[in-house]
């Protein structure tokens, strides 16, 4: 009797320690420092891009470290909350960008500015996430159409602005949560065979110049002096790179200039001109590894939100780099979209980072709750 | 419960399981585009690689010159010495560190190379384009030859020789003539990009600024072989750069000269224009400063000096500083008042020392009053109060309406920028501005050309010109060009004209002729109008006294005329700030102004 107030069994119990995912870790490591040297060279050997480069790393690390030492109930419970603040705070970039004419994204305090879209793109999965884990899966009409309208909003927002690339990412994390979740295949199969019969007839609605627009759009080469130039180039450093590369600082592509952003989107360039297809196999086996030890926390979750947002999480790191490498290489159309880990700087490492530290709280869940085992 | 847990994790599960399948797909096919570029199609690569040789690089123009209208220079092109950094060319690592290892070695034989070059290089390190040339540092020509022996042991540091913007006449004309001033980034803004890639110079004032387009030129490209190291190995084609025009212009050197050392040290501005075409003679604005200040790399101080300097040297007093035009509006007012029919050359008053409405008295320059007086004569001694009535008689309404078609109160055209509006006052424009209603007595005080009536003196020039030839107006203009300057002619009554030209001449030659003393200064007709603006009211009974007041209360001293009085050909505003009675300082630099530039076009009578 007296025993009762110390019961292990009591599923309120947990111990808070110090945790981090030494897979995760590890694989983040190899990744940002093969991203050092690439940048290294894309900068002609200016150490100072580096030091920058490291600087914007060690910030975000701290950051993955922190969220990481957050119990996982906390992002389940704050995720509405955090996804209304990201809704209004988008509402008051638009109400604001209409006085400035137009694509502002962000949000200027005086001491920093602020994209709220990065916001939405770790947001809008938890709070999907929370959503859908309230109830049973899968889920109910109701709550499949409450959870599409609660996608449809802030994408409509950020693709306003406009913004595709992150609306694109936005669209994927959010998708990915309802698809885990268990969205029916039948409606799937409707979704697809929608989008398949309201193409051709929306494209017979279209203007000629619309419908150029478009094909430019899906096809940049059709434009060389303008967005195609970049494709065009990029895909020469690419081809010319061979199976073992020009070799590290020798890409002529690269050196001379003819590569665009070729420290921040086309970074992927530079690595496949002067480290090859070899180098470009060790980079995707690096990100793979990254992919499965995230799908492996989400197997291993213990409760739908855990499953639902360590698997959406991974998604959306896969998306960036698959939506970046079929960009480069002329497989997609050119969105504006970071090799993760590996370009240079930018608000979404800050985003990334701390994705992977909600990762790692998932997966810490375990060890912070060893009784409740489920 | 345990059960529909172990649905929920299945479920996700399965997805999972799909989900990871078809990403590993993806990345298999990512796996073959790679390869197909890079095994499959890499000899087509690898040879557009190759021909990938060739850079483009811009030639910057030369600035066109600007020249008085008898070819004298006003601004030219001069050859300096330049040590710029190739960071193409450096030997690796292409370092900042090693850069500025290098510029240590021979730093101290150069003292044109001063320390501000490192902090200018840390700064803009990361921003410089790295296939451009980057400026750091004029050197003198003996410099040059000294660093050109060694420069083969300091690859990618370059000795060049460029134009840059000269000045010859240095404070002459300088605010008409303006200035260049580097390129900055907010100006790249503005300018369009391609054909600035290469220019250093951009136009800050003056003709420099408003005819920038014309000065500039085209910038030309070069077409360069390049090796994998970006060293250049031959070139293949060159578009020439398009030089900048020459401007000529309308102002006579020899006049501006002359008009400026009258001038002296006093601030003041004399405008002097071509009353048959509208061409600006001179644009005289004091103090001056020496626009060469402006390129070489200036100092800041010297910058603030100038900036800060209670007199205003870079204020171009012809065309941007507005004064009260004081009794150098009666004429016009006259010609308002003829017009309407309210008066008629031959319609007297009686002028008393005072002219008394609603309880105000407004008091006439001379103490006694000039009794009963007539147009001619109201011009010929600046009588106050015939104008005072007068105006109350034609409403505010009829002599902004009057007013108009001369230009006062509105900007001129001249092609420079910067140029004032002045005021032009009526009840819409005190409502919009200020929101109060207009009263009487402010019509009154217009009358005299006191009040919100404001002028500059590029307008009182323009406005006596077209006074001159009897209505015929023309868009001054500093730049000479085959256009026709002409603007809507001022209808008015030829005999109107004349009476009010004749009380012009009167001004010159009458014995109570407020210009009088000027006359002899001149060996040509003359016919003019002086007019003092206060600078602060004094009380009722106070009678002004110049030494009752610091400098800068003293009246301004206005004065405005044309010569010969039949076929006009030089019209003149002068104005002295803080000079005291027109008649007294103002009219005598008009006076001689007028015969230097008859004398010197060989106009005698």
């Amino acid at each position: 009797m007296t025993g009762r107030l110390f019961d292990l069994n009591t599923a309120t119990r947990w111990r808070w320690r110090f945790y981090l995912d030494p897979w995760l870790l590890m694989g983040i490591a190899a990744l940002a420092t093969f991203g050092s040297l690439i940048i290294y060279s894309a900068a002609d050997g200016d150490a100072t891009f580096i030091e920058a480069h490291w600087l914007k790393l060690a910030l975000a690390s701290l950051l993955m470290i922190a969220a990481a030492q957050c119990p996982q109930r906390w992002y389940s419970n704050l995720a509405l909350l955090v996804y209304l603040i990201g809704l209004s705070l988008l509402v008051a970039v638009m109400l604001f960008g209409e006085i400035s004419k137009g694509a502002q994204r962000w949000l200027d305090f005086g001491v920093f500015r602020f994209q709220p879209s990065e916001i939405m793109k770790l947001a809008m999965p938890a709070a999907l996430a929370w959503l859908l884990s309230q109830s049973h899966l899968p889920p109910k009409w109701t709550t499949l159409m409450l959870a599409s309208i609660m996608l449809a909003i802030p994408v409509a927002l950020v693709a306003k602005q406009p913004d595709l690339g992150t609306a694109i990412l936005i669209v994927a994390s959010g998708g990915m949560v309802i698809f885990f979740a268990g969205l029916a295949w039948r409606v799937i199969a409707g979704l697809l065979l929608g989008v398949a019969v309201a193409a051709p007839i929306a494209w017979n609605h279209l203007h000629e110049y619309q419908q150029k627009r478009v094909l430019t759009f899906l096809n940049p080469e059709n434009d060389p002096l303008g967005s195609g130039y970049h494709i065009i180039q990029s895909k020469i450093a690419i081809g010319s790179g061979g199976l073992e590369g020009k070799g590290w600082r020798n890409g002529s592509q690269t050196q001379l200039d003819f590569l665009p952003e070729s420290h921040t989107d086309f970074i992927f360039s530079v690595l496949a001109e002067e480290w090859g297809l070899i180098g470009v196999s060790v980079l995707l086996t690096l990100y793979l590894f990254v992919i499965a030890r995230g799908f492996y926390i989400a197997w291993q979750a213990r409760d739908s939100f855990g499953r639902l947002m360590a698997g959406a999480i991974t998604m959306s790191f896969f998306i960036y780099i698959f939506i970046n490498i079929g960009m480069v290489s002329g497989l997609l159309p050119v969105v504006g979209v970071p090799l993760p880990l590996i370009s240079y700087g930018g608000t979404s490492l800050v985003t990334l980072m701390l994705g992977f530290g909600m990762l790692m709280s998932i997966h810490a869940e375990h060890k912070r709750n060893p009784k409740r085992s489920m | 419960m345990i059960r529909t847990q172990h649905q929920d994790r299945n479920q996700v599960r399965r997805r999972l399981v799909v989900v990871f399948g078809v990403v590993l797909l993806l990345f298999l096919a990512l796996i073959l585009r790679m390869a197909w570029l890079q095994i499959t199609h890499h000899e087509k690569y690898q040879e557009l690689a190759d021909g990938n040789r060739i850079r483009i690089e811009p030639i910057a123009p030369i600035r066109g010159r600007i020249l008085d209208r008898n070819g004298q220079i006003l601004a030219d092109n001069q050859t300096v010495y330049t040590l710029e950094l190739h960071r193409d060319e450096l030997p690796r690592p292409r370092s900042l560190q090693a850069v500025l290892g290098k510029l240590q070695e021979f730093q101290p034989s150069l003292p044109s190379l001063d320390d501000r070059v490192s902090t200018r290089l840390q700064q803009q390190w990361r921003r410089m384009n790295r296939h451009l040339p980057f400026t750091l540092a004029r050197l003198t020509e003996e410099e040059a030859a000294r660093f050109s022996v060694d420069a083969w042991r300091y690859p990618g540091f370059v000795v060049n020789a460029v134009a840059q913007r000269i000045y010859p006449q240095g404070q002459r004309a300088a605010h008409a003539v303006g200035y260049v001033g580097r390129i900055t980034v907010e100006d790249l803004r503005t300018l369009d990009f391609e054909n600035y890639r290469n220019t250093e110079f951009v136009g800050r004032s003056g003709i420099e600024q408003s005819y920038e387009a014309a000065l500039h030129g085209q910038t030309g490209l070069r077409y360069v072989e390049v090796d994998a190291q970006g060293r250049q190995v031959r070139e293949l084609n060159r578009i020439a750069p398009e030089s900048g025009k020459d401007l000529i212009l309308s102002l006579d050197l020899e006049l501006q000269t002359f008009a400026e050392d009258l001038l002296g040290e006093r601030k003041g501005a004399i405008v002097a224009i071509d009353p048959r075409n509208g061409d600006v003679l001179t644009l005289a604005s004091t103090p001056t400063f020496d626009p060469n200040a402006f390129i070489a790399r200036m100092d800041n101080d010297t910058y603030q000096q100038l900036i800060n300097d209670p007199k205003k040297p870079l204020f171009n007093r012809a065309i941007q500083s507005k004064y009260p035009p004081g009794s150098t509006i009666k004429p016009f007012m006259g010609l308002i008042g003829l017009e309407s029919g309210l008066i008629t050359p031959s319609s007297k008053k009686y002028a008393g020392p005072s002219f008394e409405y609603k309880g105000m008295v407004y008091r006439d320059w001379k103490k006694e009053g000039h009794g009963t007086v007539d147009l001619d004569l109201a011009i010929t001694q600046s009588c106050d109060v015939f104008f005072y009535e007068l105006a109350l008689d034609m409403t505010i309404t009829r002599i902004d309406a009057g007013l108009a078609p001369f230009g006062i109160g509105e900007k001129t055209g001249i092609d420079l920028n910067s140029e004032s509006t002045g005021v032009r006052p009526s009840a819409a424009w005190k409502r919009r501005v200020h929101n109060k209603p207009w009263y009487p007595g402010e019509t009154i005080i217009v009358g005299i050309g006191q009040g919100y009536l404001l002028t500059t003196p590029l307008q009182l020039a323009s406005a006596t010109a077209t006074l001159s030839v009897q209505g015929k107006r023309y868009r001054p203009h500093i730049v000479h060009a085959e256009e026709d300057f002409s603007l809507p002619t001022v209808p008015m009554k030829a005999a109107n004209w004349k009476a009010v030209v004749d009380a012009m001449t009167h001004v010159m030659t009458a014995p109570t002729g407020t210009g009088r003393r000027s006359a002899p200064l001149i060996h040509n007709t003359m016919a003019g109008k002086t007019g003092t603006a206060q600078v602060v009211s004094f009380a009722k009974d106070s009678k002004y006294n110049a030494s009752n007041f610091s400098e800068e209360q003293l009246d301004h001293a206005i004065f405005i005329g044309f010569s010969p009085v039949t076929d006009p050909k030089i019209a003149i505003a002068v104005l002295i700030e803080n000079g005291g009675h027109g008649g007294e300082t103002a009219a005598p630099l008009a006076a001689l102004v007028a015969d230097k530039w008859l004398g010197k076009i060989g106009s005698t009578p």
